[in-house]
């Protein structure tokens, strides 16, 4: 940061900051699911922000945010206003304000430019697609510090919200005042969204709440670490966006922020341990590998249950289970590593662990066969059969009960009948 | 300054043709509830557009065209993959996707193509004023069109012949998707028609008037058309009618205001909702209040002209038992003035003072609501055993919606009963002529 120029680290600080705010109450509006309700109010600040120029004719900061406030509020008000009646639902009225408002707001900036007042035009076209170039450092201390009360108040009141967010019934039961609170959040996203107007601008706002809140989403489970890594995210998005956009001449700062929450999500998106795309391949691939396995082991059983014979060749093996040599070839070598099989002289045995191992696999599925076919009244040929541990569907009463009809008809796993004709484990 | 002088006329024509493809597939969006698609697509679409023209080195329709449409694939894509598939809420994962999309569209214009004249506000608000100088190169008649306006037309009856040729097919899907799934129509992939129309539409009207035009056209006719019409083929022409009307307002206002039209187009958009919203005949909120206040005035004088009726019945009555309370205290005192108003000019009163004489139309309301209030409270007593003293209440509210016709057949199940479970008379229906009228004459 020794590289930065004051004015340029204080714009930095003011937009980390705002990244702060925007994280922390994106995570809120997004539980809440008012996403893109925040996204109507950011294109209703617009003509806010032109009538605020008009009437007090200059680009003060502070006389902007507030015209950006008041119809902000408005349009958040319109919404929900179309939208208690019925009749028109809420996504269609969001659609309403934000194509209205931001009309408004673009034809109101065209009679501004016709009047002749060029230099300021240019002020408010840095509203659209956000600068940070050209901030005041009074303008950045302005957004930090309302960013950082805007923090407090999370923090503060994060519990109560946390309740109606995921249970506003509950809430109001409890003698929460859930409208009340709810109102504050409201106006808590809009103060917000109406600080981060500058800097990312009116088209993109909604991104800076929604994307780090939803890339956060998708590493954690609970509310508070969710609130903190969402604020770490936006943090990181703000300043990297501010120092690329301000390095590179002519690149408005707002995309170049959402670009880099964007890319945050990205890297969410792939790596989150738990919901990313890599982790749940992954998981997808182990379990079917297992599957593979337990139908590779229930198959030497069943094959050497037949023929009576300790050992199995390959190509009957083959023939009991689809796969190509190669797959055979790799699960095969596998499951000897393991030391569940061994080769024997006529073909694949079982070794000792093995046989157990198979031995309950097909029991399971047996059992299971049995259970779909006697109690759950399936046709015989609707069963396929996907067992896990049969301990855990069925009751235990309920196994007892199968396994005594396989012992009788001979076909129970490890039970007498088989036991004396197949010799424990192969040599 | 005219709207149908010869600078004016190209841009009406492209901008009602740009209204009107919106809102033709709008109208579906909107009864679908799938609004912020347009949303989501018309600023998705940017970074395809863009790069199609930096493929092309040109502005020529098609490179564009085909680009914006893999991106509006891609944006419908994407976030149906993070909602179905992440479990990502559907608005965020709409939010993100569209957003990225936008922001990525923007620095590609601003590293890449700002040269050309392609920048960030004429994707915005569009470049509606320059139809009249882009003219097609062909020639109807004579008449140059404008480009984008033949553009326009074509996408614009591919929209209307998809529709008319699947009209039932789209009608079932909108409203029933599980039943048309059921009857073998392909739901989901009259949804993906849809959104294929949607993305050809928006990239259709997004050069001419900007993707802020494009979201306030897809969304607001379609609300329109919902509010003044409950069937699908007059929820689009009223669509239609609001898109042309918004155009041709939004041009002439913006003409007169000197700024952008694309702009007062949406403004004019919006300013017909809010008057649709207040005045449509069966949804809008003030024919709804009128509904209302004319209810609560029939109550109030019907309540009033029970009270009446009741001292009448005190007075001259044959009843040995009292007669039950009147009306209840809490109608707002500025209705109760009205209903007397309105019964004193109707001629149910004699006088406007607090306690006028019945007239002979008076007396026939006001015995009719006392017979149904009575007739209700021994349908209570009798089959629903409901106690002698929680009759009131309910018969009290009951009371102002029976008809004639079902006061007369709740008499007829009752087996004509002559006294109410208080012991209070019921009175004869006014126009009774039969067997009830030769045991009890007409009180007058």
């Amino acid at each position: 940061m020794l590289g930065l120029e004051y004015n340029t680290a204080v714009v930095l600080a003011g937009t980390a900051a705002l990244g702060l705010a925007a994280g922390s109450t994106g995570s809120l509006a997004l539980l809440r699911r008012r996403a893109l309700l925040a996204d109507a109010l950011s294109h209703a600040t617009l003509p806010g922000i032109c009538i605020a120029f008009m009437v007090t004719g200059s680009r003060s900061f502070a006389a902007l945010l507030t015209g950006a406030l008041i119809t902000g509020i408005l349009g958040v008000l319109v919404v929900v206003m179309i939208s208690r009646r019925g009749k028109i639902r809420e996504d269609a009225a969001i659609g309403i304000v934000l194509g209205t408002f931001f009309g408004g707001g673009i034809a109101l900036s065209g009679i501004i430019q016709r009047r002749g007042a060029d230099a300021a035009q240019a002020g408010l076209d840095s509203f659209l697609l956000g600068q940070t170039a050209g901030m005041l450092l009074s303008d950045a201390i302005t957004i930090g510090v309302i960013a950082l009360i805007t923090v407090a108040l999370v923090v503060l009141l994060g519990k109560e919200w946390k309740l109606i967010c995921f249970d506003p019934d509950f809430a109001g039961v409890e003698g929460w005042p859930v409208r009340a609170l709810d109102l504050l959040l409201m106006l808590l996203i809009t103060v917000t969204v109406v600080i981060a107007l500058p800097a990312v601008g009116v088209v993109l706002t909604a991104a800076i709440l929604i994307i780090p809140a939803t890339a956060a989403r998708l590493w954690v489970d609970r509310l508070g670490p969710m609130l903190i890594l969402a604020s770490i995210f936006g943090v990181l998005s703000g300043s990297v966006g501010t120092v690329i956009s301000a390095g590179t001449a002519g690149l408005p700062a707002g995309p170049v922020i959402v670009l880099s929450a964007s890319a945050i999500f990205v890297v969410s998106l792939l790596f989150s341990p738990r919901r990313g795309i890599i982790a749940r391949a992954r998981s997808r691939v182990a379990q079917r590998r297992r599957q593979e396995r337990r139908r590779l082991l229930g198959s030497i059983y069943e094959g050497i249950e037949e023929s009576h014979v300790p050992m199995i060749g390959e190509a009957e093996l083959a023939r009991r289970r689809s796969w190509g040599p190669g797959r055979m070839r790799k699960h095969l070598e596998k499951a000897s590593r393991r030391g569940l099989i061994v080769w024997g002289s006529t073909g694949i045995a079982l070794t000792d662990s093995g046989k157990t191992l198979a031995e309950k696999i097909v029991r399971d599925e047996r059992i299971w066969q049995q259970y779909l076919l006697s109690q759950a009244q399936i046709d015989r040929d609707l069963i396929d059969l996907d067992a896990a541990e049969i301990g855990q569907i069925l009751p235990k009463a309920m196994v007892e009960e199968l396994e005594a009809v396989l012992r009788a008809k001979g076909r129970l796993p490890g039970a007498a009948a088989i036991d004396t004709e197949t010799p424990g484990g192969a040599s | 300054m005219g709207l149908f002088d010869h600078a004016s006329l190209p841009i009406l024509i492209v901008a009602v043709l740009a209204a009107c493809n919106c809102a033709l597939v709008g109208s579906y969006l909107v009864l679908r509830r799938m609004s912020l698609l347009g949303d989501a697509i018309s600023h998705g679409v940017l970074p395809g557009l863009v790069i199609g023209f930096m493929l092309a080195g040109n502005r020529d329709l098609l490179p564009m065209l085909l680009g914006a449409l893999a991106a509006a694939l891609g944006t419908a894509l994407a976030t149906d993959f993070l909602k179905r598939s992440m479990r990502i809420d559907g608005d965020a994962a709409m939010g993100v996707v569209f957003t990225t999309l936008f922001a990525l569209g923007v620095i590609l214009i601003e590293r890449y193509a700002a040269q050309v004249d392609l920048d960030p506000s004429c994707v915005l608000y569009g470049q509606v004023e320059y139809a009249a100088i882009d003219r097609w190169s062909g020639a109807i008649f004579g008449w140059r069109p404008p480009r984008s306006a033949v553009t326009l037309a074509i996408v614009f009856a591919i929209d209307l012949g998809v529709i008319a040729l699947l009209w039932k097919e789209f009608l079932l899907t909108s409203f029933d998707a599980p039943l048309a799934d059921s009857l073998g129509l392909r739901s989901t992939l009259m949804h993906l028609l849809l959104m294929g129309m949607t993305a050809l539409t928006t990239v259709a009207s997004f050069e001419a008037v900007g993707s802020i035009l494009v979201v306030a056209m897809l969304v607001v006719p379609g609300a329109i058309g919902t509010l003044l019409s409950d069937r699908l083929l007059g929820v689009i022409l009223a669509a239609q009618g609001a898109a042309i009307l918004s155009a041709v307002f939004g041009l002439w206002s913006a003409e007169a205001l000197d700024t952008s039209v694309s702009g007062m187009m949406a403004v004019s958009a919006g300013g017909v909702f809010a008057i649709a919203f207040v005045f449509a005949p069966k949804h809008g909120w003030l024919p709804h209040r009128l509904r209302r206040l004319a209810l609560s005035l029939r109550i109030v004088e019907e309540d009033i002209l029970g009270v009446l009726y009741r001292k009448h019945e005190k007075t001259h009555g044959t009843g040995d038992v009292e007669p039950e309370s009147g009306a209840p205290p809490w109608h707002p005192a500025w209705l109760q003035i009205l209903a007397r108003l309105r019964l004193r000019l109707g001629g149910a009163v004699e006088s406007f003072s607090q306690e006028p004489a019945l007239t002979e139309r008076g007396m026939i309301r006001g015995r009719r609501l006392v017979r149904r209030h009575r007739l209700w409270e021994i349908y209570l007593s009798d089959r629903l055993a409901i106690p002698a003293s929680h009759l009131h209440d309910p018969a009290h509210r009951v009371e102002h919606f029976l008809d004639e016709e079902f006061t007369r057949r709740l008499e007829e199940k009752l087996d004509r009963p002559e006294r109410d479970p208080h012991g209070r008379e019921i009175p004869a229906p006014p126009e009774g002529k039969a067997a009830r009228q030769k045991k009890r004459p007409p009180r007058e």
